[in-house]
């Protein structure tokens, strides 16, 4: 016996269903379906068409922006060099962006603040923005590799680029460059405030209004009760031979699983079901959504997007590799100086914590980088990071980028975590026996995302 | 492919009952809905040379983007972070400027992914949750207060703490914002005993959803 279920959409032509035409078998078959081919589509990794919100008919793009973080710092150039950079000194801030399949472009806004510099400040400085794999410093991934970013603004500069032509989803660097040119200019210090920095897709905001209570429709319906997060009823093709009377059973049937498969699928009632019941009411921290939710481990054969959770540039660096800060003087509490290195020790310590909530994905499926930098060419051989949630994880080795021998990449898939529970996220780094950076490891940017 | 219908209409649970009228509606509701259901979950329209026939998700496209209900469960993760550093006795000093009397502030941009805005006024999605931890200077009990400005409301969370190592408080408080672009001011003034507040480390996260009685718009 076949079940029946349909491998693309075949709906009913309008005729079909007017006043006073008969019912037709093939309608509710028909509907049946459609039904099962879409709850197969959502539900499984083998359907004919996975979900996975690729925006080309197998769900629509999510819009998860990339990166939303307060830097809330100073950075300072001076003529001697003697602070965060020089007078002609260019100084890199990273981070990483995992462009989902389907995402093309890249929008990065970054706030600068200081009304004295903001004055002058073409004169000063020149903004850029280099977007390159992550592996590979020289390589953009069909994108444009670095470009001149747009100023407007007065009191606060907002600096702007967007980056398009994006043709290979994966792990990238959005590294926001900001050079001196102030070797004519008589100021003798430059502060530059970093206040914001936001990488998103580019997308509209929302028009207000349109989700609605809708009072029109009849109850109570047909839907599922308790705790049941799907409910759905095959039905056989026999149950739809030529000639054999359709009845309320099979009419019954249909309306109760179209209806399970809007409440599985949208996180709503349908209609005004008085069952319906989400467990996730609790104010801050709810159980895990029961309906369909990519981020739930439960459903480990349902398909899976690519989710950014969360990515956070812990420091800058100088173009050449230099540090912005001595670790010998480090900067204080009051200053808020830009981001000193981080005087390695052969004990693994916890650096850099980031607040975050973790999803509910299967094991494996959590996938997380860390960007490091060194000062000079010591090289990353015996340095050793990975990220921490829950417990100790295993060091790796970071490998140093394609065309900049002082950046490192480590990345990987094997972290413990606490699924749907807020946790602190730390970036462990520690170093073996060998040669090492005598002023110590710059941590960059961590990054974690769901992939499937 | 020749006009499909759809329908938004559900049906009563005696419209499809045994000896019920056979009315078009029914068969206009059972063979509408899965037009509507094929065309959320793939994000394009159901037959070609047609337009959707659904109303588009809060970011402006078509179909489930798992940003709340009704466009799929919502998706809970961090939406703005901030971080000073550890404070792990091997990281160089803390670069959270001082707290004291006048506290310190940041004003700053951030991205809202826009979730579903609901008539009724049902949009708990449209808030966010503080959640912070940090490190003060004493052991003894210390209040602090925290004042967040938004382009919608201003929070005020009051949050009392005895340890030098300040464990992870999720606030119940929740933070509204607008979808879309908000200028945010948030500002930790210490209320109590002289203190200074080390390292801090906060985010907004993605608030609890309620329940909602709410159908997709057709």
């Amino acid at each position: 016996m076949a079940v029946v279920k349909s491998t693309s959409f075949q709906g009913s032509p309008m005729v079909d269903v007017d006043p006073d035409v008969e019912t037709w078998q093939r309608v509710l078959r028909n509907a049946q379906g459609d039904i099962a081919g879409t709850l197969d589509d959502l539900t499984s990794t083998a359907a004919a068409t996975p979900i996975v919100h690729g925006g080309v008919g197998n769900g629509s793009l999510l819009g998860i922006p990339w990166v939303s973080q307060c830097l809330d710092r100073t950075l300072d150039f001076d003529t001697g060099g003697a602070k965060d950079g020089g007078a002609t000194d260019t100084v890199f801030h990273p981070w990483f962006v995992v462009v989902e399949p389907g995402e093309t472009s890249v929008v990065v806004e970054i706030t600068i603040g200081n009304a004295t510099l903001a004055a002058n400040f073409a004169n000063r400085f020149v903004p850029r923005l280099r977007f390159c794999q992550a592996a590979d410093f020289d390589t953009a991934g069909g994108a444009v590799l670095e470009t001149t970013m747009t100023v407007s603004g007065s009191l606060r500069l907002r600096l702007s680029a967007t980056v398009t032509g994006i043709t290979t989803p994966g792990l990238y660097l959005a590294i926001f460059m900001i050079e001196s040119i102030s070797t004519s200019d008589s100021v003798s210090e430059l502060t530059c405030e970093l206040v914001d920095c936001v990488i998103r897709k580019k997308r509209n905001k929302r028009r207000r209004g349109d989700v609605v209570r809708d009072e029109t429709n009849p109850t109570p319906v047909q839907a599922p009760t308790g705790a049941a997060s799907l409910f759905h009823q095959s039905m056989d093709e026999t149950l739809f031979t030529a000639l054999d009377a359709m009845t309320g059973w099979h009419t019954s049937r249909l309306d109760r699983n179209i209806n399970g498969l809007m409440e599985f699928m949208t996180g709503s009632p349908a209609g005004t079901n008085e069952d319906y019941t989400h467990t996730e009411d609790a104010l801050i921290n709810p159980t895990t959504p029961r309906f369909n939710a990519p981020n739930r481990k439960v459903h480990s054969s349902h398909p899976l997007p690519v989710i950014p959770i969360v990515s956070h540039c812990h420091g800058g660096i100088k173009r050449t590799g230099g540090y912005l800060v001595s670790p010998s003087t480090p900067a204080s509490v009051a200053a808020r100086r830009a981001f000193a290195p981080y005087p390695l020790v052969v004990t693994e310590l916890d650096y850099g914590g980031l607040t975050v909530r973790v999803p509910d994905v299967p094991s494996g499926k959590l996938s997380w980088a860390i960007l490091v930098g060194q000062s000079n060419a010591a090289g990353f051989a015996n340095v050793r990071v990975a990220p921490r949630l829950t417990t100790t994880p295993t060091m790796v080795t970071p490998t140093a980028l394609t065309g900049a021998t002082y950046l490192a990449l480590a990345q990987g898939t094997t972290l413990d975590f606490d699924p749907d529970e807020i946790a602190s996220l730390f970036s462990r780094m520690s170093l073996v026996a060998g040669v090492h950076d005598p002023l110590g490891y710059c941590l960059l940017a961590t990054c974690l995302w769901v992939q499937p | 492919m020749t006009a499909r219908i759809t329908s938004t209409r559900f049906l009563s649970s005696t419209a499809t009952a045994k000896h019920a009228p056979a009315v078009a509606e029914v068969a206009q509701s059972l063979a509408g809905r899965p037009r509507v259901a094929w065309e959320m979950a793939h994000g394009i329209s159901a037959v070609s040379g047609e337009a959707p026939v659904i109303g588009l998700n809060p970011q402006g496209l078509v179909g489930l983007d798992l940003s709340g209900p009704p466009f799929g469960a919502a998706l809970l993760m961090p939406v703005e972070t901030y971080s000073s550093g550890t404070g792990n006795g091997v990281v160089p000093a803390s670069r959270w400027r001082t707290v004291d009397d006048d506290g310190h502030g940041a004003t700053f941009n951030m991205w809202h992914r826009p979730h579903a805005q609901h008539t009724d006024g049902l949009g708990a999605l449209q808030k966010v949750a503080l959640a912070w931890s940090g490190q003060q200077s004493a052991s003894t009990s210390t209040a602090w207060r925290w004042t967040i400005t938004t382009p919608v409301a201003e929070v005020t969370i009051d949050r009392t703490v005895a340890t030098t190592a300040i464990t992870l408080h999720t606030e119940t408080t929740l933070i509204p914002l607008r979808p879309g672009d908000n200028e945010i001011t948030i500002r930790l003034v210490r209320v109590g005993a002289t203190r200074t507040m080390n390292v801090l480390r906060w985010s907004f996260l993605t608030a609890a959803k309620r329940r909602h009685g709410l159908s997709f718009p057709g």
